[in-house]
């Protein structure tokens, strides 16, 4: 799981991050968020550039109201729901793996990873950014509500209907095979 | 004897800690003495492991541009704005031509403009971050 940074957790309410400081705490969650969401390493990078540079322009305006992650986070949500709104339609998300050469016996478990990605991909969006805001990317229902503006019942109802659907994607064999094999 | 299952989406969530106490006993004491739902409770978890496991990807620096990047969405809208430039200048050889200048013109300034901004928004932050390390 990737755990938030430090700064989201002491939030500094009372005091403005520097910008670069903002970029430096951030750059990777929202990067690897964004990954998950798109499945595409080339898109997620430029998505992550948008949000920081959308983020740059309005920071002077950015007041300590609500913190800093619920604020660049949601950031980066609305642009991913742009991008899915622009997206001509038919055109698969999952563009291409990251990564290069692998060496014997990381083979099973980039599969793997790859499986579970791919999965990923073929829940709904909302769903899908539920799963990774939760599950990957350790926030807390209420955190998960905020961040992507829906009250906790339908984040516990769709992480459930999430990991419902995972289960059928991945199929119990496979499951079964990667926890106990 | 067994009380009633809960729901599943309640196992759902004793899995990520987010019941009331009291839920909570509940459901651990239901799960005691039912083997269908520590099932499914077992499922629901590997499921969540699995994501969880995912490994993080490294991320690129941000860095300024001199122009947006051009993405496959970007493509697109490129191509029905060439369309509808097109069914514009069809018209306008027939009609009105200089109307669909001007229409054409105040369109390309305020696409240049847009680009401009960015372009100078992206070296301000580029520069920004430059100073902040």
């Amino acid at each position: 799981m990737i755990r938030v940074s430090s700064l989201e957790k002491t939030q500094h309410h009372d005091s403005k991050v520097p910008f670069p400081q903002l970029v430096a705490e951030y750059r990777r969650p929202i990067y690897n968020l964004l990954y998950r969401l798109l499945g595409c390493a080339a898109d997620a990078e430029d998505l992550t550039q948008e949000v920081f540079l959308k983020a740059f322009c309005a920071y002077s305006r950015f007041r300590n109201d609500s913190s800093h992650y619920t604020w660049l986070y949601r950031i980066a949500i609305n642009s991913f729901r742009d991008h899915l709104r622009k997206r001509p339609p038919g055109q698969s998300l999952f563009c291409e793996p990251q990564g290069g050469y692998l060496v014997e016996g990381q083979l099973e478990q980039k599969e793997l990873e790859l499986t579970v990605a791919a999965a990923l991909l073929q829940l709904p969006p909302p769903q899908r950014l539920v799963v990774v805001l939760h599950d990957l990317l350790g926030f807390s229902y209420q955190e998960v509500g905020k961040i992507a503006g829906i009250s906790l019942g339908t984040v516990k109802s769709r992480l459930y209907y999430a990991r419902r659907a995972l289960r059928g994607i991945l199929g119990s064999s496979f499951l079964e095979g990667e926890v106990h094999g | 004897m067994a009380s009633k299952c809960p729901d599943a989406m309640l196992l759902s969530a004793y899995i990520d800690g987010e019941l009331s106490q009291k839920r909570w006993l509940q459901v651990a004491l239901h799960l005691e003495q039912c083997s269908r739902c520590r099932e499914e409770l077992g499922g629901i978890q590997r499921v969540k492991t699995m994501v969880a496991g995912l490994p993080q990807i490294a991320a690129p620096s941000i860095r300024s541009y001199t122009s947006p990047p051009k993405r496959s969405t970007d493509k697109l809208l490129l191509w029905c704005l060439a369309a509808a430039s097109m069914a514009l200048l069809v018209i306008g050889l027939n009609f009105r031509q200089p109307q669909v200048r001007e229409v054409s013109g105040e369109y390309l300034r305020i696409h240049r403009q847009y680009e401009q901004q960015i372009a100078q928004n992206s070296q301000r932050m580029g520069e920004v971050l430059e100073g902040g390390k």
